[in-house]
Protein backbone atom coordinates (compact mmCIF):
# COMPACT_ATOMS: atom_id res chain seq x y z
CA UNK A 1 0.00 0.00 0.00
CA UNK A 2 1.38 3.69 -0.89
CA UNK A 3 2.10 5.66 2.01
CA UNK A 4 0.14 8.58 3.05
CA UNK A 5 1.27 11.77 1.83
CA UNK A 6 1.10 14.58 3.50
CA UNK A 7 1.53 18.43 1.27
CA UNK A 8 2.94 20.82 4.35
CA UNK A 9 2.29 24.62 3.09
CA UNK A 10 4.26 27.08 5.34
CA UNK A 11 6.70 29.99 4.26
CA UNK A 12 8.39 29.46 6.99
CA UNK A 13 11.13 26.89 6.52
CA UNK A 14 12.05 26.43 9.62
CA UNK A 15 8.27 25.31 10.81
CA UNK A 16 8.57 22.85 7.23
CA UNK A 17 11.42 21.03 8.56
CA UNK A 18 10.05 20.56 11.84
CA UNK A 19 6.63 19.25 10.90
CA UNK A 20 8.79 17.23 7.94
CA UNK A 21 10.83 15.50 10.54
CA UNK A 22 7.62 14.65 13.14
CA UNK A 23 5.50 13.64 10.38
CA UNK A 24 8.12 11.27 8.82
CA UNK A 25 8.58 9.73 12.11
CA UNK A 26 5.21 8.81 11.77
CA UNK A 27 5.01 7.09 8.40
CA UNK A 28 4.18 9.63 6.70
CA UNK A 29 5.92 10.68 3.28
CA UNK A 30 5.75 14.99 3.01
CA UNK A 31 5.79 17.05 0.31
CA UNK A 32 6.62 21.15 0.85
CA UNK A 33 4.83 24.28 -0.75
CA UNK A 34 6.08 27.63 0.80
CA UNK A 35 3.48 30.06 -0.88
CA UNK A 36 -0.01 30.05 -2.42
CA UNK A 37 0.79 29.59 -5.82
CA UNK A 38 3.62 26.77 -5.22
CA UNK A 39 1.11 25.23 -3.25
CA UNK A 40 -1.68 25.05 -5.77
CA UNK A 41 0.66 23.49 -8.17
CA UNK A 42 1.35 20.75 -5.81
CA UNK A 43 -2.42 20.00 -5.43
CA UNK A 44 -2.56 19.79 -8.81
CA UNK A 45 0.60 17.49 -9.54
CA UNK A 46 0.57 15.68 -6.55
CA UNK A 47 -2.82 15.11 -5.23
CA UNK A 48 -1.51 14.39 -1.68
CA UNK A 49 -3.81 13.01 0.75
CA UNK A 50 -3.50 16.00 3.67
CA UNK A 51 -2.84 19.23 3.46
CA UNK A 52 -1.21 21.01 7.01
CA UNK A 53 -2.13 24.74 5.49
CA UNK A 54 -0.83 27.96 6.98
CA UNK A 55 -2.40 30.89 6.39
CA UNK A 56 -0.23 34.11 6.30
CA UNK A 57 1.61 32.54 2.65
CA UNK A 58 3.30 34.97 0.09
CA UNK A 59 1.23 35.91 -3.16
CA UNK A 60 -2.50 34.80 -1.80
CA UNK A 61 -2.80 33.36 1.50
CA UNK A 62 -4.41 30.31 3.02
CA UNK A 63 -8.23 31.02 2.25
CA UNK A 64 -6.95 31.05 -1.22
CA UNK A 65 -5.36 27.77 -1.41
CA UNK A 66 -8.32 26.17 0.34
CA UNK A 67 -10.72 28.31 -2.51
CA UNK A 68 -8.92 26.46 -5.30
CA UNK A 69 -8.89 23.56 -3.77
CA UNK A 70 -12.95 23.39 -3.59
CA UNK A 71 -13.72 24.54 -6.75
CA UNK A 72 -11.58 21.66 -8.24
CA UNK A 73 -13.80 18.25 -8.21
CA UNK A 74 -10.52 16.08 -8.40
CA UNK A 75 -9.21 17.73 -5.53
CA UNK A 76 -12.50 19.14 -2.86
CA UNK A 77 -12.50 15.98 -0.76
CA UNK A 78 -8.89 16.39 0.25
CA UNK A 79 -8.79 17.36 4.29
CA UNK A 80 -7.06 20.59 5.26
CA UNK A 81 -5.76 21.31 8.42
CA UNK A 82 -5.42 24.89 8.90
CA UNK A 83 -2.21 25.01 11.86
CA UNK A 84 -1.63 29.02 11.45
CA UNK A 85 0.34 32.19 13.66
CA UNK A 86 -2.48 34.23 12.93
CA UNK A 87 -4.99 35.35 15.90
CA UNK A 88 -7.68 33.14 17.03
CA UNK A 89 -10.53 35.77 16.21
CA UNK A 90 -12.22 35.79 12.84
CA UNK A 91 -9.84 32.91 11.61
CA UNK A 92 -10.77 29.93 13.20
CA UNK A 93 -14.53 30.13 11.95
CA UNK A 94 -13.63 31.76 8.63
CA UNK A 95 -11.21 29.03 8.16
CA UNK A 96 -13.54 26.08 9.14
CA UNK A 97 -16.29 28.21 7.21
CA UNK A 98 -13.90 27.73 4.35
CA UNK A 99 -13.75 23.52 4.48
CA UNK A 100 -10.84 22.92 6.90
CA UNK A 101 -11.07 19.67 8.79
CA UNK A 102 -9.36 21.48 11.29
CA UNK A 103 -7.79 24.77 12.96
CA UNK A 104 -5.01 24.90 15.29
CA UNK A 105 -3.02 27.82 16.21
CA UNK A 106 1.09 27.81 16.51
CA UNK A 107 2.58 26.06 18.53
CA UNK A 108 -0.03 22.95 18.72
CA UNK A 109 0.79 19.93 20.63
CA UNK A 110 2.56 16.84 18.37
CA UNK A 111 -0.02 14.33 19.65
CA UNK A 112 -2.86 16.76 18.81
CA UNK A 113 -1.82 17.45 15.62
CA UNK A 114 -1.27 13.51 14.75
CA UNK A 115 -4.37 12.22 15.98
CA UNK A 116 -6.20 15.37 13.94
CA UNK A 117 -3.91 14.05 10.72
CA UNK A 118 -5.81 10.67 11.55
CA UNK A 119 -8.90 11.36 11.71
CA UNK A 120 -9.40 13.68 8.97
CA UNK A 121 -7.91 10.79 7.13
CA UNK A 122 -10.18 8.37 8.23
CA UNK A 123 -13.36 10.90 7.24
CA UNK A 124 -12.00 11.61 3.60
CA UNK A 125 -11.62 7.82 3.12
CA UNK A 126 -15.33 7.46 4.70
CA UNK A 127 -13.93 5.48 7.52
CA UNK A 128 -15.67 8.17 10.02
CA UNK A 129 -17.37 10.49 10.15
CA UNK A 130 -17.25 13.80 11.38
CA UNK A 131 -19.20 13.66 14.63
CA UNK A 132 -17.56 10.16 15.85
CA UNK B 1 0.28 66.94 44.55
CA UNK B 2 -2.24 64.95 42.24
CA UNK B 3 -1.49 66.83 39.56
CA UNK B 4 1.32 67.43 36.92
CA UNK B 5 0.70 69.75 34.16
CA UNK B 6 3.28 71.07 32.08
CA UNK B 7 3.92 74.33 33.81
CA UNK B 8 2.81 72.99 37.28
CA UNK B 9 -0.05 75.50 36.92
CA UNK B 10 -3.41 74.10 36.69
CA UNK B 11 -5.31 76.51 34.60
CA UNK B 12 -8.80 77.06 35.31
CA UNK B 13 -11.60 78.74 33.11
CA UNK B 14 -13.95 80.21 36.17
CA UNK B 15 -17.56 81.00 33.91
CA UNK B 16 -19.09 83.22 36.37
CA UNK B 17 -21.14 86.70 36.16
CA UNK B 18 -19.10 88.32 38.83
CA UNK B 19 -21.09 86.91 41.88
CA UNK B 20 -18.23 83.87 42.15
CA UNK B 21 -15.31 86.68 43.04
CA UNK B 22 -14.52 84.52 46.14
CA UNK B 23 -13.97 81.78 44.21
CA UNK B 24 -11.68 83.14 41.68
CA UNK B 25 -9.83 84.60 44.51
CA UNK B 26 -9.54 81.21 45.94
CA UNK B 27 -8.22 80.37 42.83
CA UNK B 28 -5.85 82.65 42.13
CA UNK B 29 -4.38 83.44 45.69
CA UNK B 30 -4.75 80.32 47.57
CA UNK B 31 -1.42 78.57 45.91
CA UNK B 32 -1.17 81.01 43.38
CA UNK B 33 2.00 78.85 42.18
CA UNK B 34 -0.15 75.98 41.02
CA UNK B 35 -3.37 77.60 39.66
CA UNK B 36 -4.46 80.29 37.11
CA UNK B 37 -7.89 81.28 36.71
CA UNK B 38 -9.70 83.00 33.69
CA UNK B 39 -12.91 84.27 33.93
CA UNK B 40 -15.53 85.02 31.71
CA UNK B 41 -18.64 86.52 32.58
CA UNK B 42 -21.21 84.73 30.12
CA UNK B 43 -21.81 81.38 28.50
CA UNK B 44 -20.97 82.77 25.27
CA UNK B 45 -17.46 83.76 26.15
CA UNK B 46 -16.89 80.75 28.05
CA UNK B 47 -17.44 78.76 25.00
CA UNK B 48 -15.58 81.13 22.87
CA UNK B 49 -12.82 80.93 25.25
CA UNK B 50 -12.89 76.59 25.11
CA UNK B 51 -12.41 77.22 21.65
CA UNK B 52 -8.38 77.59 22.95
CA UNK B 53 -6.79 74.64 24.13
CA UNK B 54 -5.56 76.59 26.92
CA UNK B 55 -7.43 75.11 30.39
CA UNK B 56 -7.33 72.14 32.46
CA UNK B 57 -10.35 72.02 34.03
CA UNK B 58 -13.72 74.34 33.99
CA UNK B 59 -15.77 75.86 37.23
CA UNK B 60 -19.22 76.98 35.77
CA UNK B 61 -21.46 79.27 37.43
CA UNK B 62 -25.08 77.61 37.15
CA UNK B 63 -26.44 80.74 37.52
CA UNK B 64 -25.21 82.76 34.40
CA UNK B 65 -27.52 85.72 32.82
CA UNK B 66 -27.25 84.20 29.00
CA UNK B 67 -28.25 80.34 29.76
CA UNK B 68 -29.79 77.94 31.99
CA UNK B 69 -28.19 75.77 34.45
CA UNK B 70 -29.01 72.12 31.99
CA UNK B 71 -28.27 74.61 29.12
CA UNK B 72 -24.88 75.59 30.36
CA UNK B 73 -23.75 72.44 31.18
CA UNK B 74 -24.47 70.80 28.54
CA UNK B 75 -22.79 73.43 25.99
CA UNK B 76 -19.59 73.41 27.79
CA UNK B 77 -19.34 69.53 27.96
CA UNK B 78 -19.74 69.69 24.23
CA UNK B 79 -17.48 72.37 23.88
CA UNK B 80 -14.95 71.56 26.77
CA UNK B 81 -13.97 68.09 24.57
CA UNK B 82 -12.77 65.69 27.49
CA UNK B 83 -12.13 68.73 30.36
CA UNK B 84 -13.73 68.13 33.71
CA UNK B 85 -16.19 70.35 34.60
CA UNK B 86 -17.02 71.65 38.21
CA UNK B 87 -20.66 73.46 38.68
CA UNK B 88 -20.82 75.99 40.68
CA UNK B 89 -23.38 76.54 42.96
CA UNK B 90 -25.28 78.40 45.77
CA UNK B 91 -26.46 76.22 49.04
CA UNK B 92 -29.75 74.40 49.00
CA UNK B 93 -29.60 74.44 44.87
CA UNK B 94 -30.10 70.61 44.81
CA UNK B 95 -32.00 70.18 41.88
CA UNK B 96 -29.50 72.19 39.95
CA UNK B 97 -26.66 70.37 41.40
CA UNK B 98 -28.55 66.68 40.39
CA UNK B 99 -29.05 68.04 36.70
CA UNK B 100 -25.41 69.23 36.36
CA UNK B 101 -24.18 65.81 37.60
CA UNK B 102 -26.65 64.03 35.47
CA UNK B 103 -25.36 65.74 32.61
CA UNK B 104 -21.65 64.89 33.09
CA UNK B 105 -20.27 67.29 35.76
CA UNK B 106 -17.27 66.05 36.96
CA UNK B 107 -18.41 67.59 40.63
CA UNK B 108 -19.92 70.66 42.09
CA UNK B 109 -18.43 73.33 44.75
CA UNK B 110 -20.60 75.94 46.62
CA UNK B 111 -19.70 79.33 45.95
CA UNK B 112 -17.90 80.95 49.15
CA UNK B 113 -16.87 76.87 50.28
CA UNK B 114 -13.26 77.24 51.57
CA UNK B 115 -10.58 77.40 49.43
CA UNK B 116 -8.70 74.63 50.65
CA UNK B 117 -12.18 72.66 49.68
CA UNK B 118 -12.58 74.28 46.55
CA UNK B 119 -8.99 73.15 45.81
CA UNK B 120 -8.98 69.87 46.68
CA UNK B 121 -11.98 69.54 44.07
CA UNK B 122 -10.39 70.74 41.06
CA UNK B 123 -7.79 68.62 41.86
CA UNK B 124 -9.83 65.41 42.22
CA UNK B 125 -11.81 66.17 39.49
CA UNK B 126 -9.02 66.35 36.95
CA UNK B 127 -7.33 63.40 38.56
CA UNK B 128 -11.59 61.50 38.31
CA UNK B 129 -11.54 62.65 34.77
CA UNK B 130 -8.17 61.18 33.75
CA UNK B 131 -9.00 58.15 35.15
CA UNK B 132 -12.20 57.96 33.57
CA UNK B 133 -10.31 58.95 30.34
CA UNK B 134 -7.71 56.30 30.60
CA UNK B 135 -10.81 53.68 31.53
CA UNK B 136 -12.57 54.38 28.34
CA UNK B 137 -9.10 54.66 25.99
CA UNK B 138 -8.66 51.29 27.04
CA UNK B 139 -11.65 49.62 26.59
CA UNK B 140 -12.61 51.53 22.92
CA UNK B 141 -12.89 49.17 20.30
CA UNK B 142 -8.73 48.52 18.49
CA UNK B 143 -8.05 50.40 15.51
CA UNK B 144 -6.83 48.97 12.26
CA UNK B 145 -3.62 49.87 12.91
CA UNK B 146 -3.55 47.75 16.43
CA UNK B 147 -5.03 44.86 14.50
CA UNK B 148 -2.77 44.91 12.01
CA UNK B 149 0.14 45.24 14.77
CA UNK B 150 -1.42 42.34 16.92
CA UNK B 151 -2.05 40.14 13.57
CA UNK B 152 1.42 40.93 13.23
CA UNK B 153 2.76 39.95 16.57
CA UNK B 154 0.55 36.25 16.70
CA UNK B 155 2.34 35.40 13.43
CA UNK B 156 5.75 36.03 14.63
CA UNK B 157 5.71 35.02 17.84
CA UNK B 158 3.90 31.61 17.72
CA UNK B 159 5.97 30.95 14.58
CA UNK B 160 9.18 31.38 16.82
CA UNK B 161 7.19 29.53 19.79
CA UNK B 162 6.71 26.74 17.10
CA UNK B 163 9.60 26.07 16.05
CA UNK B 164 11.60 26.00 19.45
CA UNK B 165 8.98 23.85 20.50
CA UNK B 166 8.97 21.00 17.59
CA UNK B 167 12.51 20.86 17.38
CA UNK B 168 12.76 20.88 21.41
CA UNK B 169 10.00 17.88 21.11
CA UNK B 170 11.98 16.20 18.16
CA UNK B 171 15.22 16.07 20.43
CA UNK B 172 13.06 15.10 23.64
CA UNK B 173 11.86 11.92 21.29
CA UNK B 174 15.29 10.82 20.44
CA UNK B 175 14.31 11.63 16.94
CA UNK B 176 17.56 12.94 16.67
CA UNK B 177 19.85 10.58 18.12
CA UNK B 178 19.88 9.34 21.97
CA UNK B 179 20.35 11.93 24.83
CA UNK B 180 21.62 12.14 27.92
CA UNK B 181 19.72 12.21 31.50
CA UNK B 182 21.29 15.49 32.16
CA UNK B 183 20.56 17.06 28.02
CA UNK B 184 16.81 15.91 28.52
CA UNK B 185 16.37 17.74 32.14
CA UNK B 186 17.45 20.76 30.16
CA UNK B 187 15.25 20.24 26.98
CA UNK B 188 12.64 19.72 29.48
CA UNK B 189 13.01 22.55 31.66
CA UNK B 190 13.21 24.80 28.21
CA UNK B 191 9.64 23.05 26.36
CA UNK B 192 8.24 23.77 30.16
CA UNK B 193 8.97 27.79 29.58
CA UNK B 194 7.76 27.56 26.37
CA UNK B 195 4.60 26.57 27.26
CA UNK B 196 4.18 29.18 29.92
CA UNK B 197 4.84 31.95 27.06
CA UNK B 198 2.23 30.55 25.25
CA UNK B 199 -0.29 30.58 27.85
CA UNK B 200 1.11 34.24 27.85
CA UNK B 201 0.69 34.47 24.46
CA UNK B 202 -2.96 33.21 24.14
CA UNK B 203 -3.93 35.20 27.01
CA UNK B 204 -2.45 38.69 25.36
CA UNK B 205 -3.13 38.50 21.86
CA UNK B 206 -6.86 36.08 22.09
CA UNK B 207 -8.03 36.53 24.88
CA UNK B 208 -7.56 33.17 26.23
CA UNK B 209 -7.83 33.08 29.79
CA UNK B 210 -4.18 32.49 30.80
CA UNK B 211 -1.44 34.30 33.25
CA UNK B 212 -2.28 37.66 32.04
CA UNK B 213 -6.06 37.72 33.46
CA UNK B 214 -4.81 36.02 36.50
CA UNK B 215 -2.78 38.78 36.61
CA UNK B 216 -5.02 41.32 35.92
CA UNK B 217 -7.66 39.88 38.46
CA UNK B 218 -4.89 39.32 41.27
CA UNK B 219 -4.13 43.18 41.01
CA UNK B 220 -7.93 44.21 40.92
CA UNK B 221 -9.05 42.32 43.98
CA UNK B 222 -5.92 43.83 45.86
CA UNK B 223 -6.65 47.31 45.19
CA UNK B 224 -10.09 46.67 46.11
CA UNK B 225 -8.77 45.24 49.57
CA UNK B 226 -6.59 48.78 49.29
CA UNK B 227 -9.48 50.68 49.37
Amino acid sequence: MDRTTILVVDDNPTIRKGLSIRLRANGYEVLFAEDAISATAALVTERPDLVILDLGLPCGDGYVVMERLHKNDRLASIPVIVLTGRELAGNRDRALQAGAAAFFQKPVEDGTLLFAIRKALDVSRGELRFDE
Amino acid sequence: MILDTAMNTVRVLLIDAGEAAPIRRSVNTGQAEQFRATRKATLSEGLEALQTPHFDVVLLNLSLPDASAAESVAKVLKMARGLPVIALVNEGETAKIAEALRLGAQDYVLKGCHCDSLIRTVQYAIERKRLVTEREHALRPVTKNEAQLIAHLSHESRNALACIRQFGKILVDGLAGELSGEQREYLGIMLENASKLRSVLDSALDGTPGPLEEYTNKNERLSKLET
